[in-house]
């Protein structure tokens, strides 16, 4: 157990002991090599079971909307519960996202902050080792040595597994907690160019319009981007509405683009490129090559990055006549 | 024992003589996805699979279907899907999926036009699987990595071929009708191969067990118990990080849970059916506006429910396969092994009564 660990343990044991928490949000370790599990913790004692390590790749984030809003079958209104949860810098930026939009209150949470060095991801990772499945994984000093099945160790960088989103993240800290464990990474800097996502800018809206499409095609509607996503938390998402049908039944690729397109317009200056969506996806569809174009788009047309802090106010919540519309006016 | 076998440079041409007599589908890798997709030439076919990520249920209740089409005078086009199909290389667990959906979708009551021809035109020829991954549980769940329930042909990989035996009527006449494909004379058998990959299962620490004193998964005991758990708090624990999103239900082979829809077309409308799911909270929205499943428990519940205990209550089996694509592709690992054990833990509600 690393001194991170110890520390998330101790400080949400106490939180739960003295009643300064109701719940705490965290991860255990998961069933599958190389995987965390989300985990909710009641008890003081239940605490022993976090884990903190380089799997805990969900957005936690996603779970906080559901304690702030009531079940539509609760007649009465229960006090909301005081909830701590332990973020890396992109839970912690989607948790200031949804206090901006009053999704829940900020003083019924307890934000711990936690290191991140970026996380691993076990579908990159099997990939690279081949057709024989990982057994486990060993971490030392920036190294992770892979077990497989047939009992070949294998060696990696540390680099090379990172998940997509973690590779090219520059917030690794939580900008807005109550506790930090652990030393939390100051640096800004990606840990690898986005090569890929170059690419795509150097591309005419035609060519990217054809990758979209094709990208997208994949899809089958599972919804699970929606589901993983922080930022989907609509009691009603507009997909699922009936009057008006807004997207067609999947039969067509236009009821997967109209998905999708609808989607990622509710993303524009919102999405703090956390990869929970692209993660989720079982068919390897790559929505972060659109999504982090909004990401970029709301840097350069309003001056905006998601989730920094709790003053700025995101495009989608402000109107100023001064506002680049020129999306609008000359497209490309 | 083996009918016959195909050493597997042979098995080139047996795609191409297929293939001229039959649509064919198998194992194939896309942008790292592996699906039973459409099979021209033989370079296109992975045996070497371990299982695909998508089961073969798109190929019998396509994703979205036109059930039928009214042009505002009359209905058009309602013609069966008629294409005779060949899957090849198809895993064991996903056959088995196959003979779990016939049991509700070809009844004495009621038999689904679409996926009864669909069945009846295409011939199942399996591919015992050598290597069960870790997150693979059929052999806790009543089926076997070279089960043969739901296969016309069922094959075992032995190296340089592959042996090959008839199960039904319809694999017996793919055998004779390939048969210069295929050498009678010393086929052997795949003991060998299925053995260890039933002790690779029976090694592997598989989180099933244990619950069950070392045993394998009680089904009986299962289903009887579930019964006593419809008001435990248990759905609530359990469902705690289920993210209610539709991964596992799209990928299961079993699930087959579908809505209809009317679309409109120029002047009339289409009826399509497509795949829905429990998870979803749309699933059992009512016209007047209830929803009898509003918290995300109850639809973890129904799906648990479903597949271990109203599946069991009425076909005398579990509608899960074991095949552990929930287990690789939920976001959050909520693995449905765990939520077994889970259950079969819990005290017996009445019990505790």
């Amino acid at each position: 157990m690393t001194a991170v660990e110890e520390e998330i343990r101790k400080t949400t044991a106490d939180l739960l002991a003295e009643g300064k928490a109701d719940i705490v949000i965290g991860f255990a370790a998961g069933s599958l090599p190389m995987r965390a599990t989300p985990c909710f913790i009641t008890e003081p004692e239940a605490a022993q079971q976090l884990v903190w390590n380089s799997y805990c790749l969900n957005n936690l984030a996603v779970y906080l909307p559901g304690y702030f809003v009531p079940a539509p079958s609760l007649k009465e209104e229960k006090p909301a519960p005081k909830v701590a949860i332990v973020v890396k810098g992109c839970d912690g930026r989607s948790v200031v996202g949804l206090i901006k939009e009053r999704q829940i209150l900020r003083e019924n949470l307890i934000i711990i902050a936690a290191p991140c060095e970026g996380m691993l991801d076990v579908d990159i990772t099997q990939e690279l080792v081949g057709t024989n499945e990982i057994v486990c994984a060993q971490e030392k000093n920036g190294e992770v040595t892979i077990t497989d099945e047939m009992g070949k160790k294998t060696k990696f960088s540390r680099k090379e597994l990172l998940a997509e989103s973690c590779r090219f993240c520059k917030h690794r800290a939580a900008p807005v907690y109550d506790i930090a464990v652990g030393e939390l990474p100051q640096s800004k800097d990606a840990l690898a160019p986005d090569n890929r996502f170059e690419e795509f800018l150097k591309k005419s809206s035609a060519e990217r319009w054809e990758q979209f499409s094709r990208e997208i095609s994949k899809c089958v509607l599972c919804n699970a981007c929606r589901s993983a996503c922080p930022n989907c938390y609509c009691k009603v998402c507009f997909a699922d509405q009936t009057r008006p049908n807004w997207t067609g039944s999947g039969g067509e690729l236009r009821d997967v683009i109209s998905y999708h397109l609808g989607r990622m317009f509710h993303q524009a200056g919102r999405c703090v490129d956390c990869g929970a969506c692209v993660r989720a996806c079982s068919m390897g569809v790559d929505l972060r090559t659109f999504t982090y174009k909004l990401v970029e788009d709301a840097g350069e047309l309003f001056d905006y990055t998601a989730g920094l802090d709790l003053e700025h106010v995101p495009p989608l919540m402000d109107f100023n006549a001064s506002d680049s519309d020129s999306f609008i006016t000359e497209p490309e | 024992m083996a009918d016959s076998k195909i050493a597997k440079n042979k098995i080139p041409e047996l795609i191409k003589a297929v293939s001229a007599d039959y649509t064919l589908y198998g194992p194939k890798a896309e942008a790292g996805i592996v699906a039973l997709g459409r099979i021209h030439s033989a370079e296109e076919l992975m045996l070497d699979y371990r299982n695909s990520t998508i089961s073969a249920k798109e190929l019998f209740l396509p994703r979205a279907e036109v059930v039928y089409e009214f042009d505002g005078q009359k209905f058009v086009d309602d013609k069966l899907p008629d294409e005779k199909r060949v899957i090849f290389g198809i895993r064991p667990c996903d056959c088995r999926a196959l003979a779990l959906l016939d049991r509700n979708f070809d009844t004495d009551e009621v038999k689904d036009p679409f996926y009864v021809t669909r069945r009846q035109n295409t011939i199942v020829v399996a591919l015992g699987c050598n290597q069960p991954l870790s997150s693979c549980f059929c052999t806790a769940v009543g089926g076997g990595p070279f089960g043969q329930e739901g296969a016309d042909v069922l094959m075992g990989d032995v190296g340089d071929s592959l042996l090959a035996k008839a199960i039904t009527s319809k694999g017996k006449d793919f055998l004779a009708r390939y048969g210069k494909f295929f050498s009678t004379a010393g086929s052997g058998s795949w003991d060998k191969q299925a053995k260890e990959a039933r002790d690779k299962m029976s090694a592997a620490p598989t989180l099933i067990k244990p619950a069950f004193g070392g045993s394998e998964l009680n089904i009986e005991n299962l289903k009887s118990h579930l019964d006593n758990l419809f008001e435990d708090e248990i759905w609530e624990t359990i469902s705690c990080k289920c993210l209610g999103c539709g991964a596992c239900s799209y990928l299961c082979p079993v699930c087959y849970c579908f809505d209809l829809v009317d679309e409109k077309t120029a002047s009339g409308i289409k009826k399509i059916r497509t795949w829905d799911c429990c998870m979803f909270s749309m699933f059992t929205h009512h016209a007047s506006g209830h929803n009898p499943r509003s918290a995300n428990f109850a639809r973890l519940r129904q799906k648990i429910m479903h597949k271990f205990n109203y599946y069991t209550e009425r076909y005398g089996v579990n509608g899960c396969v074991g095949c552990g694509r929930c287990i690789r592709s939920c976001p959050v690992n909520l693995d449905i092994r765990q939520v077994l054990e889970k259950i079969a833990a819990a005290p017996s509600a009445t019990k505790e009564k």
